[in-house]
């Protein structure tokens, strides 16, 4: 299982992945897949089983998200209360 | 030749501002926020880089830096993007005309506009501030270092005051930063500081930006692409893309970010130590040239700025003389800062500034004040 974090802003999203390198978590950015609804064309995708951690960094960080999104190979279902 | 106009930009830069520049112009890197390939993540992640180095410095989180391409345009962002026709705004002499020229642009359109006077000591005092600060007023729009004389404001306790009363702060930056550490401040007040890249920061022309620290809402002043939202008859609200519309200058911020990281490596201490001290050996030589006056920067903690005139002479006389007789760079004139030099009654003949890098050295001012020593007995 995958999880894609969606951003408002493609300077969040980026800023997004260094704070997960930093934090040694494996994450990258990739093009917003057409099933998402998100204004920035960049998400953050990384395994689900680290995205409590990074979602969790983003906050004490203050890097705001738009939303969360489970799955794998185009069939992504938002999180709920992303 | 040496190097005095400092306040105007750095000619003299750490070497490896320049070898950023020219890396970020022969890596590879394409245009941020316009792709998923790696060109243009790269590119991405330079400017974030750049964006945490600002941060740093000032003391913000990355995500409330937005970049712009100087001063000037941050400011023209955050006066008209900030305040509306309802603000009532102080402001004071030191103001630049980058400051001066988009708040008489809001006056004009129906904003009221309080500009404080000096005080008889030709400062900028926290309670000349407080006493112009009326019931409705709504922001105040401030340089803390005059660009004329280097006289600084008490900006911690201005701060606090703003906070105190509920006021936009917006702040020039350009002067300040760089020459001195950025006050540590846990509560900030809405506030919106422009800063410059190219001169005491030490990075290339091009590049400056807003700081926006309590999410003061900003409506957007160029509008255009942005990478998101690309269906969207409107421009993205969202800080800081809401400031950042077209293809940014990715050379110029792997620049200043080289710069920042020369600056936080010496010390903003240690940077400031230096330059009170050739500000300081200048101005106590100044003292012993006939027919020299200075104007302000009479506190010990003045900016690097000495602002001078020799007799009668216009400045433009003494500042050409200066250079083309003993190849010494200085400004002349006004220095867009009109309300100063009314206040200083040197609109007429203007004056001579000399501004000091951290590059400058004791022998450079020695040399100015044995020229200006010898252009005053001729």
């Amino acid at each position: 299982m995958q999880t894609l974090i969606s951003f408002h802003s493609t300077h969040a999203a980026m800023e997004a992945e260094l704070v997960g390198e930093e934090a040694g978590i494996p994450c990258r950015l990739v093009p917003l897949p057409p099933a998402i609804d998100a204004g920035c064309g960049l998400v953050l995708l990384c395994d689900s089983d680290v995205s409590g951690s990074i979602i969790g960094l983003l906050a004490a960080r203050h890097v705001p998200l738009d939303g969360v999104y489970d799955g794998r190979s185009g069939a992504w279902h938002r999180r709920t209360g992303s | 030749m040496i190097y005095f106009d400092q306040s105007a930009t750095s000619v003299h830069k750490p070497p490896e501002v320049a070898e950023a520049v020219a890396l970020g112009l022969r890596g590879g890197y394409g245009n941020p926020s316009r792709g998923a390939h790696d060109p243009a993540l790269h590119a991405l992640q330079e400017v974030a880089k750049a964006r945490r180095a600002v941060a740093a410095y000032f003391g913000a989180s990355p995500l409330e830096v937005a970049f712009t391409f100087n001063a000037t345009m941050a400011l023209n962002m955050a006066i008209k993007g900030a305040l509306t026709t309802g603000d009532c705004v102080l402001t004071t002499p030191y103001s630049h005309n980058a400051m001066l020229r988009p708040l008489y642009e809001m006056q004009d359109r129906g904003m009221r506009l309080d500009i404080m006077p000096l005080d008889q000591q030709g400062g900028c005092t926290l309670a000349g501030i407080m006493q112009h600060i009326r019931p409705d007023t709504t922001a105040l729009a401030l340089n803390p270092m005059s660009n004329v004389t280097g006289d600084t404001v008490l900006l911690a306790e201005i701060i606090a005051l703003c906070r105190q009363r509920d006021l936009l702060l917006i702040l020039d930056m350009a002067q300040w930063a760089g020459t001195r550490p950025m006050p540590h401040i846990d509560n900030w007040p809405r506030t919106l500081i422009a800063f410059t890249g190219h001169k005491s920061l030490y990075g290339p022309q091009g590049i400056g930006g807003l700081i926006n620290l309590g999410q003061v809402p900003l409506s957007p002043i160029i509008t255009g692409g942005s990478g998101t939202h690309s269906f969207d008859r409107q421009h993205p609200g969202v800080f800081p893309d809401v400031c950042e519309a077209g293809t940014p200058n990715v050379p110029g911020l792997m620049g200043l970010r080289a710069g920042l990281q020369w600056l936080t490596e010496t010390g903003p201490d240690a940077v400031q130590q230096r330059l009170a001290m050739l500000r300081g050996r200048f101005v106590a030589g100044l003292a012993q040239i006939p027919q020299v006056k200075v104007y302000g920067g009479e506190q010990a903690d003045a900016g690097p700025v000495v602002s001078i005139n020799l007799g009668d002479m216009p400045s433009s006389s003494l500042s050409d003389a200066l250079y083309q007789k003993h190849g010494i760079a200085t400004r002349s004139g006004a220095h867009c800062a009109p309300l100063m030099h009314r206040a200083l009654g040197t609109v007429q003949q203007g004056t001579v500034r000399f501004s000091f890098s951290y590059f400058n050295c004791i022998e450079e001012v020695d040399c100015a004040l044995e020229a200006l020593d010898a252009l005053s007995t001729q």
